[in-house]
């Protein structure tokens, strides 16, 4: 049977609860994306960073935030707050109105997998971009896509859609 | 950061040499010569990944960008070298399965190109 994950909105979530997290803000600077996420995960223990792969899974929530949330406006902020104690954990917020289109780009993701799951790639290749109203030539869905798989202890939006709750555990853990 | 390409010449196939990170300030430069080179038309085109180090999903969605070109002009689309972030990215993104894929420049000169 085929199981299809999902993006999904709880704001009583537990990934919301910040206590203990350490935080930082940027102004939406689209060119210093990658560097927020360094910056952020300067003193992250080594097993946690799978070469650059939690880099870059970082970078992409936060790009979502600066591109399709604060689109682009450097007067807004940012926020992000993190822990990487025993698991990696984030929670980044943006100022904008939020993903509204969540659950249309739930129906996107199912029809997608589905077409991937019978083999049909003619059609998993005319699904292979999900194109919202504000999307560019260049956005497709795929980090999110990839984001639901990466985030493996769950990935949860706010009410407002504009925030975003992630963690993702390790086998070995971190040995702190 | 930097991407450099290198498209190989000869009749009816590319290869295209990717060095460095392929991100969202980068990934256009990829697309463009994919994109010229399936233009041409070629009728086989590798896409080496042997030493690029990191593709993020504006990277995977310039992949996908070159499959549904090279669909259009009946090019044949195949990659190798891919190891590491870019290999995970592409598979966490559910895309590995819609390119022929070969660990080595060599596997893929063997069976793709001379196939």
């Amino acid at each position: 049977m085929l199981v299809v994950r999902k993006l999904i909105v709880d704001d009583l979530n537990p990934l919301f609860d910040a206590q203990g997290m350490k935080y930082v803000e940027y102004p939406s600077d689209f060119s210093r994306i990658r560097q927020y996420a360094a910056e952020i995960l300067a003193t992250c223990p080594e097993p946690f960073r799978e070469g650059n792969l939690l880099e870059q899974q970082l970078s992409e929530i936060i790009k979502n935030g600066i591109k399709h949330g604060n689109k682009g406006d450097s007067a807004k902020k940012i926020k992000v707050w993190y822990d990487l104690r025993k698991r990696a954990r984030f929670i980044v917020e943006d100022e904008g109105s939020g993903f509204q289109r969540l659950e249309e780009w739930n129906d996107f993701f199912a029809k997608r997998q589905t077409a991937l799951a019978n083999n049909d790639f003619e059609t998993f290749l005319t699904l292979a971009n999900y194109r919202g109203p504000d999307s560019d030539d260049n956005d497709g869905g795929n980090s999110l896509i990839a984001a639901l798989e990466y985030w493996n202890g769950g990935m949860i939006f706010s009410g407002k859609r504009n925030k975003v709750g992630v963690v993702r555990w390790f086998s070995g853990g971190s040995g702190i | 950061m930097n991407v450099a390409i290198r498209a190989g010449q000869s009749e009816t196939q590319a290869i295209i040499e990717i060095d460095g990170e392929v991100d969202m300030y980068t990934f256009g430069d990829l697309q463009n010569i994919a994109f010229a080179e399936i233009d041409r038309p070629r009728a086989k085109i590798l896409l080496d990944f042997s030493h690029v180090e990191y593709l993020d999903s504006s990277g995977v969605g310039c992949v996908i960008r070159i499959l549904q070109r090279a669909k259009l002009h009946n090019t044949r689309i195949a990659a190798c070298g891919l190891n590491g972030t870019p290999l995970k990215v592409l598979q966490l993104s559910h895309v590995l399965s819609l390119l022929a894929t070969y660990e080595t420049r060599v596997a893929a000169t063997t069976l793709f190109l001379a196939s």
